[in-house]
């Protein structure tokens, strides 16, 4: 079966089945904000985070991606994994030692080269996060993006610029991912 | 356990130096020197037994012999750590570097291994 988009969770909490997500795509988790089960990567940069998730018994099978410099100092847990490099994205000038989980689930989504990334809990509120979300999503025109949020009646037009970057809500996913 | 199956991922390799007897040897003083050749497969028998004893997920040892030592692979990074720490009690020398695949993108990498009074590590 061929997977046609791919999922993050970022740094807000997501009330929402991330389970759907799944059904014919892939997840990546942010940190240990979101307890998602059957993901395929859960990413974090945060060194604290980044001990409890080798701890927490639900991310035991699933590869745990964070920099190259936490990597050097866990590598001899099984589970991780360090960034690949993003060569496509490298003109944003994004350090991944410092960025949020969220970005670098974001760019580790771009780098699995599916069609589509959906967004779930990604702070768009911190306006810094904002800006590198659109830069992304304005780096990688082949790739749709959605930033799928709670069904809310007052819509966003912050990314009306952004050809490929659209607003989705919960129940319009939900409908996406029975028709797949 | 030393397993022959493909599947398994073996994603840490370090490379073991031969005694110091057999170290910095041509090809040509092997083959006039039995009696290092047979140092050097002793070395490789105590390799096999020790390994076999204290490692509990699958490795693989590299027997075709190698100027720099035995190469041998861990699919455990636990393994691994234990297999370093635990030199001064085997009485041998692992060559100061480690190297891991990404499991993401295939991508081998090689770290030095840094010993300090208190323990080791990774840079």
């Amino acid at each position: 079966m061929k997977y046609t988009h791919i999922s993050i969770t970022g740094n807000l909490t997501v009330d929402y089945d991330t389970r759907n997500c799944l059904k014919r795509g892939e997840l990546i988790v942010s940190g240990l904000t979101n307890k998602s089960t059957g993901s395929r990567y859960a990413v974090t940069n945060n060194e604290l985070e980044l001990q409890n998730m080798l701890n927490s018994p639900n991310l035991r099978n699933i590869p745990i991606v964070t920099s190259l410099a936490l990597y050097k100092k866990y590598m001899f847990f099984d589970n991780i994994e360090y960034v690949p490099s993003f060569s496509d994205n490298a003109t944003i000038d994004i350090d991944v030692d410092n960025c949020s989980s969220q970005l670098l689930s974001l760019l580790l989504a771009c780098w699995c080269e599916y069609p589509a990334v959906y967004c779930f809990g990604y702070d768009i509120e911190n306006l810094k996060e904002r800006d590198l979300f659109m830069k992304v999503a304005e780096n990688n025109p082949i790739i749709k993006f959605y930033y799928v949020r709670r069904p809310n009646v007052n819509k966003i037009k912050l990314f009306d610029a952004i050809k490929n970057l659209n607003v989705m809500d919960y129940k319009e996913y939900t409908t996406y991912a029975k028709q797949k | 356990m030393q397993n022959k199956n493909k599947d398994i991922f073996y994603k840490y390799t370090v490379t073991l130096q031969w005694p110091q007897v057999a170290r910095n040897r041509s090809i040509e003083t092997l083959r006039d020197r039995p009696d290092i050749m047979q140092e050097m497969n002793h070395f490789m028998q105590k390799v096999e037994n020790v390994t076999k004893l204290i490692l509990k997920k699958p490795y693989k040892v590299d027997y075709k012999h190698s100027v720099a030592g035995v190469r041998i692979q861990f699919s455990s990074g636990q393994d691994l750590y234990e297999f370093i720490i635990r030199q001064p009690e085997f009485e041998w020398e692992i060559h100061p570097k480690i190297g891991t695949i990404n499991s993401l993108n295939g991508e081998y990498k090689s770290f030095d291994l840094v010993y300090q009074p208190t323990g080791f590590s990774v840079v």
